[in-house]
């Protein structure tokens, strides 16, 4: 089976995705998402001209509402706890921007 | 059939035969005893049961009037959300998850009187057919121990079939309640995309996902459907179901031979062809039908599920909340936080929806499965000016060994070809227990799927109960 994707485009899309991978991965995910795309190109066999794309299967468009205040679901503190890493009552994290 | 219905508890209940206490109780001890075996529960709440079981109990005898659902023991998918208990999906990346807020549907039950017992396995975050991909090991069928339950809602699916729930709640993206369903001999059903409301369900493909009931009849799941349903300001793509009038005559059947073709089990088709006799034998009429795109609904599937899981699942970042991997920057925290904590199946369907929504490859890719999808619904639109139902099997094979499909992906994914239709179409669908079948000395159950139109779910769900009906007077 021809290689479908190259092991740069593993890397490429591994990044994009946030994900780490270590190198025996990298082949493996190469070979899986291969045999996929293999897969799912049988599409490119189905006359699609003059067809719309569908969005909502139901039909619906946009739900709007009165922007009105409201308490929320969820308790603050709560939801503050659950963060890995806080300081002064804000969430943590290592820094951004780089000089 | 010796298990007990919803009406038939709420009878004892009424009747004071039992109490919710003792049912309950009961409900929990089989727990202790079976699910050690069959793991079907990731977590259980004997303090909360037994507390929600007291205040029936004492509501009962005050003489104040009850619902339906007041005191059935029920089990929900670790992938909805139920306040102050752990929801983890299945994934590591959640395991000290602890949800803040109530689903829309564990809220509705909740208010019907419900006595939630506990969160069920499921493949991680419900990608998978078989609940091996659970980060807390497979759920086993209760049919036959070395085989699985089908998947994601395998948790749910065994945990009714073994009787350690009167029923339970899953999630559906391309066939998750039905599969297993059939699996383990329940029926399962999925609503109308937006029928029932999805606030609180942890999102895997929003244009695909509905929650609906794993019960042990078609009884049963109309009465959780009936409670669980309805539109929802807190879900902006849920809808109110209208038509509520039952069809039981003049009942008009489509058999599309694109799922009656290669690749199914013999003894499968012989209990749905045996099924669909049924009720041409009870004067249903049946009609072939073609569905010409339904061989394109799986490869259409693997493009826009994925797509979107790589969208919904961008939020497990190790930051906010969840499992967090320390790394020197944040985006070595992120990516080493995702390497560590998702698993091989999560991983392969972001890449691959990263992949199929990345530039240049977006048209190719996810534009022209959204054109399939349309091609489909279309199909399923004119089969529906011929007939009310579909029936088709909802499985290609019976239940299949541990191990025996997760080495490779598309063969697992082949499990899902009867059930992804309805998912892209957003149709009602339900898998009905049909027969039984004898592999190497054990008896597997067969699933019939009755898919109906949009906004038909109660047809679909009256087409089913009459099944029963004929069973009961054979």
């Amino acid at each position: 089976m021809s290689k479908k994707i190259s092991a740069e485009q593993v890397e490429r899309i591994a990044d994009l995705s946030r994900i780490g991978l270590s190198e025996e991965e990298k082949q493996k995910f190469q070979e899986d998402l291969g045999s996929v795309l293999n897969y799912i190109d049988k599409l490119q066999k189905v006359d699609v001209s003059g067809v719309d794309a569908i969005a909502n299967i139901t039909g619906l468009h946009n739900q709007v509402r009165e922007d009105e205040n409201g308490s929320s679901h969820a308790d603050s503190q709560m939801l503050m706890d659950m963060a890995p890493n806080k300081k002064d009552g804000y969430v943590k994290v290592r820094q951004v921007l780089t000089k | 059939m010796q298990f007990l219905s919803i009406k038939q508890i709420h009878k004892q209940l009424m009747s004071r035969e039992r109490s919710s206490q003792e049912i309950t109780k009961s409900f929990l001890d089989a727990i202790g005893e079976k699910d050690k075996e069959i793991h079907a529960f990731l977590s259980v709440s004997e303090e909360g049961a037994m507390r929600q079981a007291e205040k029936i109990d004492q509501k009962i005898a005050k003489g104040e009037a009850i619902g339906e659902l007041a005191g059935i023991p029920f089990g929900i998918k670790d992938n909805i959300v139920l306040m102050g208990f752990r929801c983890t999906a299945a994934s590591k990346i959640l395991e000290n998850y602890e949800a803040p807020y109530d689903a829309t549907v564990v809220k509705k039950l909740k208010d019907a009187g419900a006595v939630i017992l506990g969160k069920t396995n499921l493949d991680e975050f419900a990608m998978g057919s078989s609940t091996e991909n659970s980060a807390y090991g497979a759920t086993k069928n209760p049919h036959d121990l070395e085989r699985v339950p089908g998947g994601s809602s395998g948790g749910s699916a065994a945990a009714v079939a073994a009787e350690m729930c009167v029923a339970a709640l899953g999630s559906d993206t391309g066939g998750s309640i039905r599969q297993p369903a059939a699996f383990c001999g329940v029926v399962g059903f999925r609503a109308t995309y937006g029928a029932v409301s999805r606030y609180g369900l942890i999102a895997m493909a929003s244009s695909l996902d509905v929650i609906g009931p794993l019960a042990r009849c078609v009884e049963d799941a109309r009465i959780i459907f009936d409670a669980i349903r309805g539109k929802d300001t807190f879900d902006a793509t849920s809808i109110e179901i209208k038509n509520e009038k039952l069809k039981t005559k003049n009942v008009r059947i489509g058999i599309p031979k694109e799922y009656f073709g290669e690749g199914i089990d013999k003894d499968v088709k012989k209990s749905v062809e045996g099924a669909i006799k049924k009720y041409e034998e009870n004067g249903a009429k049946i009609q072939e039908i073609s569905l010409p795109h339904a061989e394109y609904g799986l490869a259409v599937y693997y493009i826009l599920m994925p797509s979107e899981v790589s969208a919904n699942l961008a939020r497990y970042d190790g930051i906010r909340y969840g499992a967090h991997e320390e790394a020197d920057s944040l985006v070595e925290t992120y990516r080493k936080t995702r390497e560590k904590c998702f698993g091989n199946e999560v991983r392969r369907r972001i890449m691959l929806g990263t992949y199929t929504l990345s530039s240049g490859y977006y048209d190719a890719y996810y534009v022209r499965a959204e054109k399939v999808r349309m091609l489909i619904k279309q199909d399923f639109d004119n089969a529906f000016r011929l007939v009310d139902v579909i029936m088709t099997p909802v499985t290609p094979t019976v239940p299949f060994r541990f191990g025996e499909k997760s080495k490779d992906p598309v063969s697992m994914y082949l499990s899902d070809m009867f059930t992804v239709g309805a998912n892209i179409a957003g149709l009602p669908a339900i898998s009905i227990p049909c027969g039984w079948t004898l592999k190497e000395g054990k008896k597997l159950p067969v699933g019939l799927q009755i898919i109906g139109g949009e906004g038909r779910d109660y047809d679909v769900i009256s087409i089913a109960q009459m099944f029963e009906i004929f069973q009961k007077s054979s």
